[in-house]
């Protein structure tokens, strides 16, 4: 098999491959704690002489940031990132290679899987929301995971081997480990429950993001905090991305000089996202532009009243 | 060799070290047994009041006897602290302000995590801490101990770092003293420890001023510091207090094996291994406590645990032990020995072990694993050997808020059990890691010695309390008096243009033979008459409270007649041919209600307490069992809903039933109709309805009450005094002394501060002759 930079041959096909995913430095804000997380992934993933690297998944609620885990570690460790986005949708033939009409007509080209690509060019590829595929979509996978670390592709009539330095990881939403088939969990070990940061930790990230804002941010924290509280009874069980939309929110209402208005004119916001591109958030933050966005997001009512029953 | 400050001809020998290791304690009683090294005096890093605490204590457990103890594993002292760090200034004014109320009077919780304060910290008895070891040896030897720290300060945010792990088997001290004291020292908080470190620097120049040999041993972090105070000459020796600070709150407690790790070395059977190989201070002698490496232990561990689960065969099949043997264990092996490469250590910690083992291992192996971790070849120290004292352990359960612990008394009952008799929750500062360990372990680990909840052994429900049904019966009772009952009555009225229900023959007739020549027609009217609340075939009632905005969203619930009913009814074949026929659960009230915690002081006596956004009765309170089946036979059992079961799936089955044996489909998100309407099919003649004010009945309502020629009287909640109306709404849920719901215990009865009869002469008079008569 000989690799140039965007193709691959197999066998005698030519195939494209995706791309990598390079977690862009200046658009994410810096990465907080999760040492733990870390090392156990670090130490899955390490081989020897007698030992495949394990596969692990990480399970937790939408926003928790495991994709971010995964982001971190592969800056950490200089791995090209592959990140196969998984679905209801996805065949098993997809996760391999699909096929597109060619520039010329009458050709077709095949394009590698960000996991075929992974595995050729020794990367790290994530399934995320692996929860969400088919069984049947996934049952190519079980060679990848174990010790043949290969993948039939019916379309190329070809059998992909991992490099060496291939690693795999996947992730899904704490509600959709259930939906996986034994056959798939069972190779994927092990289980790392990515749970809510602390709340210094949560703190710590807000005041990352707010970086060069006034210095009232502590206090817009705290102010958060207390909302937060009485809004859930708890402090701290925030996913880091809750947290940080509703800064961001708070920062835009800023920025256009939101006040009053917007307390009757509730869907205003719908259409600032898009006119406030730039990261960093606006310097002027006030409380009440936090209020407005806490409100926005948490506390308005939502119209079913939630019963238990 | 141990570092050493020489001053005027007076040496400190100083033993720095990371707390609970039993390296530094091994190389404390080290010195203290050389003939030539021996101290004069000892000197701690604890307040001088905790360390003459600490100090008599452990001479009243039998240090400084000439045969030596081993040390309970694990005592400890609470203590408390009033300081909070000046980094949390603006947070606490801003939460004054926000919450209108001065700092002490707001909940544990928020000091504790917005301003990193816990009214209490802890100390413990670990024998493998340097400063326990020391103070032992100060005991042994008869010199005196002095704690040359602060005895209250505030802590900031913890911070960790990366230290090097000391190892048993080539421990240099001066050499890891020098090659980690910079590090250790990153995890300083400038603003306090500064402080902290200038007090003990004063005054352990000041014992080197009374005594030619000092041993001093605390925290690595402070050395350096600690060293550079000591050479400076602007710093002057400063007197130690005798006992501290007299206002000082101390409290001997023991700790719960489940929170006791973070207060020991690696893995808690260290400390036996310690105590069987400790010597006591007072015979010389030159060799070192041995100890074994971490890694051994953590052989032990996995080697003992494996065992287990291999060795016993209930519950696992044959295909999870191979699974487990052929690549569970391998891979667990591998990780673990990974993450020790990765943090350069000998043996993973427990909280990587567990953490792993969750994530990797069938539940059966985690409870072998931790039963290994927790087997410290001795008992853990118990009320059984200390019954005088609280136990502080973990709270189990979702959404407690870290830091949550529980101060349990005991007591010995008749059989040798010490059961709870009082919880106190507090809050401890925690981290999130030493909380997620704690959890595995107390999910995975019983403690043999674990305090018991009193009544566990008496199988049967809670009831709700008496006066709670009384008073809400009574002022239903007292609401339908005060109703007009708007009678359906066909009339007949003369025809004026409106054929009404049709012509009224007879009546027309009568008119031709007077002479009059008028038709009459039939027409309904509602005519008015009072009603008389019958207690023996009561009307259904309904109460709807307006809704709360709380965290907790509220709940449906039914409540039973009584499981026992059949036991206490008259014609027990009747009863028995109509439950098989019907179903044996009969509904006496369905709720819609939240649950909220137990007040602090009722912990002990009430197992759960809600409060009701509305409820439906079906008549008669069923106080207990007695009064219930009286009831249902009154009423040849069709007062209510029936199920099958007590068990039959709770509110969705009754959903069923109206479905099938009263053609009403009922949806519960318009809860308040949904209220009404399960009242309806059980009236007689009204349903009467305390509600707020503003409480307009839908129009189906109307619709089906019409049908059925019952009336709907709505009474203003505002005609009862609100402070009864918000009594109503609390219910409380209590342990009866038998299953029929009859008697309570006197203690029940103090903690709510009510008879358990009273408001029963709110209910009618023929309800109250139910609850007298007894059988
Ligand atoms: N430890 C962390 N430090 C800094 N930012 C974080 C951290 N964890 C998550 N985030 C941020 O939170 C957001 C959600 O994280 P993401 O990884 O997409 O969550 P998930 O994949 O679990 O749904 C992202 O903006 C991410 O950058
Ligand atoms: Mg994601």
């Amino acid at each position: 098999m000989e690799t140039t930079i965007r193709q691959a041959t197999i066998g005698n096909v030519t195939v494209y491959k995706s791309e990598p995913f390079d977690p862009v430095n200046s658009y994410f804000s810096s990465f907080i704690g999760r040492r733990n997380e870390l090392r156990l992934i670090t130490a899955s993933w390490i081989s020897g002489a007698h030992k495949m690297p394990l596969n692990p998944i990480l399970i937790g609620v939408p926003g928790i940031g495991k994709n971010r885990l995964v982001y971190e570690i592969a800056k950490k460790t200089s791995h090209k990132l592959f990140i196969f986005q998984g679905h209801e949708d996805v065949t098993a033939e997809e996760l391999c290679v699909s096929v597109r009409f060619g520039k010329t007509s009458n050709t077709m080209d095949y394009i590698l899987s960000p996991l075929a690509t992974a595995m050729i060019e020794g990367g790290i590829c994530l399934l995320d929301e692996i929860g969400k595929c088919r069984p049947k979509a996934l049952a190519l996978l079980v060679s990848v995971l174990d010790e043949r670390r290969y993948i039939d592709s019916n379309l190329l009539g070809e059998r992909i081997h991992a490099h060496p330095g291939f690693r795999f990881i996947a992730a899904t939403n704490t509600t959709d480990i259930n939906l996986l088939p034994e056959f798939i969990l069972s190779r994927m070990r092990p289980q790392i429950n990515v749970g809510y940061p602390s709340k210094d930790e949560i703190d710590d990230i807000l005041r990352r993001e707010c970086d060069g804002l006034n210095s009232e941010v502590d206090d817009l924290i705290d102010l958060f905090w207390v909302m937060w509280r009485e809004h859930t009874g708890q402090l701290g069980s925030i996913a880091p991305r809750d947290a940080l939309y509703l800064f961001g929110l708070a920062s835009r209402l800023s920025a256009i000089g939101e006040t009053s208005e917007y307390a009757e004119h509730g869907n205003a916001i719908s259409g600032i996202a898009d006119t406030f591109p730039d990261k960093g958030l606006h310097t002027g933050i006030s409380r009440v532009h936090l209020e407005m966005a806490f409100h926005k997001l948490f506390t308005e009512p939502k119209l079913e009243i939630p019963i238990r029953i | 060799m141990v570092p050493e400050i020489n001053i005027r001809g007076s040496i400190l020998q100083a033993i720095p070290a990371i707390h609970y290791r039993s390296v530094f304690a091994a190389k404390v009683n080290a010195v203290c047994r050389h003939k030539l090294k021996r101290p004069e005096a000892i000197a701690v890093e604890l307040g001088p009041g905790v360390t003459s605490e600490l100090t008599s204590w452990l001479r009243e457990l039998g240090c400084g006897k000439s045969k030596g103890i081993l040390l309970p594993n694990m005592l400890g002292l609470l203590i408390k602290n009033r300081l909070i760090h000046p980094q949390y200034r603006r947070t606490a004014l801003f939460l004054q302000e926000y919450y209108r109320m001065s700092l002490n009077e707001m909940p544990a919780s928020i000091r504790n995590k917005f301003l990193n304060f816990s009214d209490r910290y802890m100390i413990s008895l670990c024998s493998t801490d340097s400063i326990i070891e020391a103070i032992r040896c100060g005991i042994e030897l008869d010199i005196p101990v002095f704690g040359v720290d602060l005895d209250e300060f505030a802590s900031g945010q913890e911070k960790d770092s990366q230290i090097e792990e000391p190892k048993a088997s080539a421990f240099n001290l001066s050499q890891y003293v020098s090659r980690n004291e910079k590090i250790a020292a990153l995890a300083r908080d400038p603003y306090i420890d500064q402080r902290r470190e200038i007090v003990m620097a004063a005054r352990l120049k000041y014992l080197m001023d009374q005594h030619k040999h000092v041993l001093f041993t605390g925290g690595l972090a402070h050395w350096t510091q600690i060293t550079t105070l000591m050479q400076d000459s602007l710093i002057k020796p400063a007197d130690i207090p005798d006992t501290g600070n007299p206002k000082l709150n101390i409290e001997r407690v023991i700790i719960h094996p489940g929170m006791s790790l973070r207060f020991s070395d690696n893995f808690p059977v260290m400390s036996t291994i310690y105590e069987q190989n400790r010597q006591i201070a007072g015979i010389s002698g030159h060799q070192e406590v041995k100890l074994p490496d971490y890694q051994i232990i953590y052989r032990e561990i996995i080697q003992k645990a494996t065992e287990t689960f291999f060795g016993n065969d209930d519950g696992v099949t044959g295909e999870i032990k191979e699974a487990v043997e052929s690549s569970h264990l391998p891979d667990l092996d591998w990780i673990l020995s990974n993450l020790r490469l990765i943090g350069q250590r000998s043996a993973p910690s427990i909280s990587e072990i567990l953490e792993v083992a969750g994530g990797k291992m069938p539940e059966k192996f985690c409870k072998c694993l931790t039963k290994a971790i927790m087997d410290i070849r001795r008992e853990w120290a118990s009320s059984l050997q200390f019954p005088d004292l609280r136990v502080i352990a973990p709270v189990n359960g979702e959404g407690i808020e870290t830091g949550t612990y529980h101060l349990i008394k005991t007591e010995q009952d008749g059989e040798n059990r010490h059961v709870i008799t009082d919880k106190e929750k507090i809050n401890i500062k925690a981290n999130n890691s030493e909380q997620s360990s704690e959890n595995k372990i107390n999910h995975w680990w019983k403690w043999t010695d674990e305090p018991k909840k009193r009544k566990d052994k008496i199988h049967f429900c809670p009831w709700i309390w008496p006066p709670c049904e009384a008073l809400l019966y009574g002022t239903a009772a007292r609401a339908a008096k005060i109703t007009n009952v708007r009678v359906m009555e066909k009339e007949s009225t003369i025809f004026e243009g409106s054929i009404g229900d049709g012509p009224d023959l007879k009546s027309t007739i009568r008119s031709i033979i007077r002479g009059e020549n008028r038709i009459y027609v039939k027409t309904a009217s509602f005519r008015k008459r009072p009603h008389i609340p019958d207690g023996k075939h009561p009307d259904p009632s309904v109460f709807i409270f307006s809704g709360e905005e709380t965290a907790e969203p509220p709940h449906w619930s039914l409540l039973f007649a009584g499981s026992s009913v059949g036991d206490h009814v008259s014609d027990k074949a009747r009863f028995r041919e109509f439950c098989s026929d019907r179903g044996s659960a009969f509904v006496s009230t369905i709720t819609l209600e939240q649950s909220c915690s137990v007040p602090l002081n009722l912990v002990s006596s009430v197992n759960s307490m809600s409060r009701l956004a509305g409820i439906t009765i079906f008549g008669n309170p069923c106080i207990n069992a007695i009064q219930g089946a009286k009831w249902l036979e009154d009423n040849d059992f069709t007062c209510c809903p029936v199920l099958s079961s007590h068990y039959s799936g709770g509110f969705e089955s009754l959903i069923a039933y109206y479905e099938a044996n009263h053609r009403l489909s009922i949806s519960p998100e318009d809860w308040q109709t949904a209220l009404i309407l399960f009242a309806l099919p059980y009236a007689h003649e009204q349903v009467v309805i305390i509600a707020p004010e503003h409480y307009k009945p839908s129009n189906i309502l109307y619709k089906e009450a019409h049908q059925r020629n019952i009336s709907l009287s709505l009474v203003p909640q505002s005609f009862f005094p609100a402070e009864k109306i918000d009594e109503m709404r609390n219910r409380y849920a209590v342990m009866p002394m038998d299953k029929d719901g009859s008697t309570f215990s006197p203690e029940v009865e103090k903690a709510l501060g009510q008879q358990s009869t009273q408001y029963y002469n709110m209910l009618p008079l023929y309800m109250q002759k139910q609850l007298k008569t007894n059988y």
